[in-house]
């Protein structure tokens, strides 16, 4: 089967920091007092959307960019899963990165997926290739996020993403 | 509010710790009998030596005294099983995980570069203890959310 490019999943953005921002504060960290703007109570009309994306931090964007590459990651395993050898071994791997988008207080599109592969091998070998990405992904943003509770939180994912891909099944069937 | 030297300081304790927990295990561990543990064991107290050292100067360089180790630790129990020092070295590995984590929440530039490199090393070390993939190393805080 040839590959098929679908649409990008997309992700709940907005609330990301805001929630961990929350999160944080529950936490009693002592580096949760630079994370983000109070929520706001009420629905966002398309101008306050508007003037909320403009008014964006930082941080916010970093997470929006977290947000995007986890959504990618997970379309990826979602169409990986097409290949039935490989729905157990990716099973934590999907699993905890849910909870990483969870956590950012993010929304997964499930639908969403990536190119399906021919066969298991081919799909393996493109779960690896994006959980690099991921991961040097959530390094870099790691290092440049301006809250030190969100880059903690992002250098321990990058850190699941180190243990998961490092008991990846070599082969499939192995 | 945790300076960065603080930050440096608690890690160096726990470096001290590892260096040597590390080291007990080892003497603890046949070469010839259990030598896959053996070489993870030996692997981690290189690691961890390495980065005590590199972390005193790194002390003394910001004008502060580096932490001493203590005169004593107490061993961890159950050392007497393989499973046992499995066990005792996860759990250490765990330890200077989330110590690592806090220090990358607590610098900024290439020391936190520096110190999001070690978190993901020690994770990995996990695996060379029995340890599973985690969905927060060293971030437990968020593990239940």
């Amino acid at each position: 089967m040839p590959d098929r490019p679908l649409a990008p999943p997309t992700l709940g953005r907005r609330t990301a920091v805001l929630g961990l921002a929350a999160t944080v504060l529950v936490a009693g960290c002592d580096h949760g007092d630079d994370i983000g703007a109070p929520a706001s109570s009420a629905g966002p009309s398309s101008a306050d959307a508007s003037a909320s994306a403009s008014a964006q931090t930082p941080d916010e964007a970093l997470v929006d960019d977290v947000l995007g590459a986890l959504g990618a990651a997970l379309g990826t395993l979602a169409a990986a899963r097409h290949q039935r050898p490989l729905r157990a071994p990716l099973a934590p791997l999907l699993r905890a990165h849910r909870r990483h988008v969870g956590v950012l207080e993010g929304e997964s599109d499930a639908t969403a997926s990536s190119p399906v592969h021919a066969d298991a091998a081919a799909a393996l070998v493109a779960v690896r290739r994006s959980e690099l990405q991921l991961r040097a992904t959530l390094v870099d943003a790691a290092g440049r996020a301006e809250s030190g509770a969100l880059a903690k939180l992002l250098a321990s994912m990058s850190a699941s993403v180190t243990q998961h891909v490092a008991v990846l099944p070599k082969q499939v069937g192995a | 509010m945790t300076t960065e030297v603080d930050a440096l300081q608690t890690t160096l304790v726990a470096e001290h710790a590892a260096v040597y927990v590390y080291g007990l295990l080892g003497s603890r561990t046949s070469q010839a009998a259990e030598p896959e543990l053996y070489a993870a064991l030996r692997a981690a107290y290189e690691a961890h030596r390495e980065r005590r050292d590199t972390l005193i100067g790194e002390i003394a360089a910001l004008n502060a005294e580096p932490a001493t180790a203590a005169p004593a630790y107490t061993p961890p129990a159950g050392l007497d099983t393989s499973e046992g020092r499995y066990n005792a070295a996860l759990a250490l590995e765990k330890g200077c995980a989330s110590t690592y984590a806090a220090l990358v929440g607590a610098t900024t530039g290439p020391r936190r570069a520096e110190a999001i490199g070690l978190l993901n090393d020690a994770a990995a070390r996990e695996l060379s203890f029995r340890g599973i993939p985690e969905i927060f190393p060293g971030a437990d805080e968020y593990a239940d959310r």
